[in-house]
């Protein structure tokens, strides 16, 4: 603090009157200048799971990993429970934890040959030896 | 493309991954110039939020340079450079029109909580985010800033989470001049809260963290006094005594959902996940504000539901205020802060890694070592 008592940090108080401050008052009624559409046309891949309780999705989300598998049917599941239900996200946390252990389920797939290969080895070579 | 890619908790890495495309008229692709890694991105990380998918890519703060442009893009041509706000928003519903960004309906298909964010698993929308060299950037005309020319991408890029939900955060305080203002958590967003708290007005400004070179920062960057959770056993008497034993007039959780400092909410919370992790800063906030003074929350929360006390709350009268940042709102009014030196976005940023080393820089970010604030990934080097 300085000698009147006010802070010493640049620009302190700059801020004070609530008329300077961009989200006040919290709800504004102007709309956006960048934006020039009504509403926009529907993103072309309807493949997201429908917000439960809405009717229809959004003009635009993103596509980047649908649902698939044994984790994908837990997710679409859940989708199905209204979001206030604790289910909801019980599900999707169990879906989560079902993608991972598919994903490296799958990438250990490669393993699979060489472990048969390594079993039929270890069953001549023993069988060879017991002659 | 290479990107980072969620492979399971505590689990990402950086590989190749399909370009992103054009896929709605009003879509741009953006070449990743800066992406930094936020606190957000460690409830990801650590698998705290629910349908976050294997083989997406995180990343919501970043800058980059416009490759591609949609066909009914009118406002951003190829070669412009944009800090793009972590809030996906259509600027035309009905949130969007009120300023409301954080909860533009228009992008988000999943459920009624939030808009679309980048890169934060389907519970908000389901996008890629842009720690990866390239991103789609949807609604290109209505989120994204234009960087001036007389400024550099790192001078601006907090401006795409950190900074306007950090002012935003003290803002909600409805500080009055001469009040007292604590900031429960000293990471990015804590810190750029505390400072924001001068700015409007606030004549004393406490910040609480327990990691030494946060609580420096602090003191330096946001010249806040702080209390060492290290030391304070009490945190809540000890702020309690800050106004005579009042409390001070507003506290600002900036923590959330992976808060430390109680054994069984840690237990419950994190661990067994029963709730969607601690609630602990919270707890401290509501029984450490004074009476009829007001609660802010940044610090993020999940669904169901948490235990809190909101019997304290309401018997003490508090007004309770919080949201996903609106950032879009708060980016003109910042910028102008940033270029008067008042907000040094730019000063938070500890480290740099190429894209190539985002799993250090995330187990660097996540463990709090080696002084790190902010961490900032750096794609196209
Ligand atoms: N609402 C929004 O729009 C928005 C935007 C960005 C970030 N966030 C959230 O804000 C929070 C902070 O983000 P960040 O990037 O600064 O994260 P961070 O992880 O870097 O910082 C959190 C800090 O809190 C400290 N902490 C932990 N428990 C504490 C306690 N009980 N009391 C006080 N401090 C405690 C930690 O030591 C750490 O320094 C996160 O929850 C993040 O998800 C919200
Ligand atoms: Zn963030
Ligand atoms: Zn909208």
């Amino acid at each position: 603090m300085d000698d009147t008592g006010r802070v010493s940090v640049a620009g302190a108080g700059i801020d004070g009157a609530p008329s300077v401050r961009p989200g006040v008052p919290r709800e504004r009624r102007a709309p956006d200048p960048g934006a020039h559409w009504n509403r926009p046309e529907q993103q072309h891949d309807l493949t997201p799971l429908a917000r439960s309780g809405l009717l229809h999705a959004t003009p635009v989300f993103g596509t980047v990993a649908p649902p698939r598998a044994l984790s994908g049917a837990v997710r679409r599941l859940a989708y199905r429970v209204p979001e206030h239900r604790s289910t909801r996200w019980a599900l999707l946390l169990a879906g989560d934890k079902l993608d991972v252990l598919e994903h490296r389920l799958a990438a250990g797939v490669w393993l699979l040959p060489v472990a048969v290969a390594l079993a039929a080895g270890y069953v001549g070579v023993s069988r060879a030896l017991r002659r | 493309m290479r990107a980072l890619v969620y492979e399971g908790p505590y689990r990402v890495r950086v590989r190749d991954k399909p370009d992103p495309r054009i896929e709605h008229p009003d879509d741009v692709i953006l070449r990743v110039t800066r992406a930094a890694i936020c606190g957000s991105d460690l409830h990801l990380f650590h698998g705290m939020v629910p349908d976050t998918r294997v083989g997406t890519t995180f990343g919501h703060e970043f800058t980059g340079v416009v490759e591609e442009i949609g066909p009914s893009v009118r406002g951003v041509r190829p070669g412009d450079r944009l800090v793009v706000p972590f809030n996906i928003s259509c600027g035309t519903c009905f949130y969007c029109e009120r300023g409301l960004y954080g909860d533009c309906e228009s992008t988000n298909p999943m459920n009624d909580l939030a808009s679309g964010v980048f890169g934060y698993s389907h519970t908000t929308g389901g996008y890629d985010g842009g720690q990866a060299q390239y991103v789609r950037v949807p609604f290109a005309d209505v989120g994204p800033m234009m960087i001036p020319d007389d400024l550099e991408d790192e001078d601006v890029l907090l401006l795409s989470d950190v900074l306007p939900t950090g002012y935003q955060a003290a803002e909600m305080g409805a500080i009055r001049e001469g009040d007292v203002v604590a900031v429960l958590g000293c990471g990015p967003v804590g810190l750029v809260a505390a400072r924001s708290a001068w700015l409007l007005g606030a004549s004393r400004v406490v910040a609480v963290d327990r990691v030494e070179a946060r609580l420096r920062f602090a003191e330096r960057w946001a010249g806040a006094e702080t209390i060492d959770l290290r030391r304070e056993r009490d945190p809540i008497s000890a702020l309690k005594e800050l106004k005579g034993g009042h409390g001070p007039d507003v506290v600002i959780d900036a923590v959330g959902m992976e808060a430390s400092g109680s054994a069984w909410q840690t237990l419950i919370g994190r661990k067994l996940k029963l709730a969607p992790g601690s609630s602990i800063a919270l707890h401290w906030a509501i029984h450490s504000v004074r009476k009829g003074g007001t609660v802010s929350i940044v610090g993020v929360y999940g669904p169901p539901a948490n235990l809190v006390p909101i019997g304290v709350a309401m018997n003490k009268g508090l007004t309770f205020r919080m949201a996903q940042a609106n950032v879009k709102r708060y980016m003109p009014h910042l910028l102008e802060h940033v270029r008067a030196g008042r907000l040094d976005g730019r000063g938070l940023i500890t480290h740099r890694f190429p894209l190539e080393h985002a799993p250090d820089a995330y187990d660097l970010f996540d463990a709090k070592a080696d002084g790190c604030v902010k961490c900032v990934l750096v794609p196209n080097a």
